[in-house]
């Protein structure tokens, strides 16, 4: 076997370990981010994930919700539910990160008063727009689909 | 007479070009383009890799393909400088198309990381002169061809989740589908480098003046 056949053999392999190695990246990035609250979960009723939001997407949503105002505290809760793609809902839950702070809505319910609003730990937090300093739901982790 | 004779073919001498037969006779000063200028490469070597490097940025700025797939700029991105480094196999060559592409890449305002976006073109660029010699710059070679383009396909992007993360840029869910990514661009930059390497099989043998 030439030396330059057994480099590209050993190319190959290099190229088939950075898959997995890619997919393991992103498998640990994705529970990291879960666990610290700095991915946001968004649930169907069956339970089944419909996508996932990281913080800095919800910055951007609220960049891309109020483009020059600099005012804007985050984008609304109806906002980032389009976003993720979650149709077909009544009811909705926020769910905190420890799971002991709750927060149900229905569709009626749901205007333009309930911001999602960064802190300074790299999460977000569910907040009323009247009232930004009373937080509903801190370090949001699940947004679900009730019925 | 036979002075002004003697004169004239003197003044005829001077002001006339060298014949082509003259194999002796070297190119001097502005005109000598395959001297060194920048690592071991001549002037007219520099110059060709700066036409690719232009055609990398120009390409990525004009070519829109509605594929929604990540990576898949890659097909022209990695084959155009695969073809180059593949013509001309000199070190150096890829860092002069990356850092070409990158400058232009910036002054055309490509992609939303701002002067930044230049290391994503300059990497692939920079890795390329690296692997090229492991594979004995053997480009015309459609394994090595698929091999340089599918590693500095994914050194793009590495840069661009490495300037995403420095930036603060909006890349969750292109962090979330890293892996998916990853396939993506591995299989686009391949196809693209086995193309250029049957390009470069094609043109170098009838490039035996670029020497």
């Amino acid at each position: 076997m030439s030396s330059l056949t057994k480099r590209i053999i050993a190319g190959f392999i290099v190229i088939g370990l950075l898959i997995p190695t890619a997919y393991y990246a992103e498998r640990h990035d994705r529970e990291k981010g879960i666990q610290s609250g700095k991915v946001i979960s968004v649930k169907d009723g069956n339970g089944e994930l419909v996508s996932l939001m990281g913080t800095d997407v919800i910055r951007a949503l609220s960049k891309q919700q109020f483009p020059g105002d600099g005012q804007a505290k985050g984008p609304t809760l109806l906002y980032v539910i389009g976003a993720s793609g979650l149709t077909g809902y009544s009811t909705i839950e926020v769910t905190g990160l420890e799971g002991e702070q709750h927060f149900q809505a229905g569709r009626q319910e749901l205007d333009d008063s309930y911001v999602l609003v960064s802190n300074d730990r790299g999460t977000v937090s569910l907040v009323q727009r009247s009232s930004p300093e009373r937080v509903l739901v801190d370090e949001i982790s699940v947004i679900s689909k009730i019925n | 007479m036979a002075k002004t004779n003697a004169a004239m073919t003197d003044l005829t001498e001077k002001n006339d070009p060298p014949s082509k037969g003259a194999g002796s006779a070297k190119p001097t000063g502005a005109a000598d383009i395959t001297r060194r200028f920048l690592f071991r490469l001549g002037l007219a070597d520099v110059i060709r890799f700066t036409m690719f490097g232009s055609m990398v940025a120009v390409t990525n700025d004009v070519t829109r393909i509605p594929m929604q797939l990540p990576g898949h700029t890659s097909v022209w991105w990695m084959g155009i400088l695969i073809l180059g480094k593949g013509l001309i196999p000199k070190f150096g060559g890829g860092i002069i198309m990356g850092a070409v592409s990158g400058v232009l890449a910036v002054l055309l305002g490509l992609g939303k990381e701002g002067i930044f976006i230049f290391f994503k073109y300059f990497i692939p660029g920079l890795l390329l002169d690296a692997l090229a010699p492991i594979f004995f710059n053997r480009l015309n070679n459609p394994f090595v061809g698929a091999i340089c383009g599918a590693l500095i396909s994914l050194s793009k992007l590495a840069a661009a989740l490495a300037l995403g993360v420095l930036l603060d840029l909006p890349m969750g869910f292109m962090a979330m589908g890293l892996g998916y990514s990853a396939v993506t661009h591995i299989v686009f930059g391949g196809i693209g480098g086995a193309l250029a390497s049957f390009l470069v099989k094609r043109l170098k043998p009838r490039l035996t003046s670029w020497e």
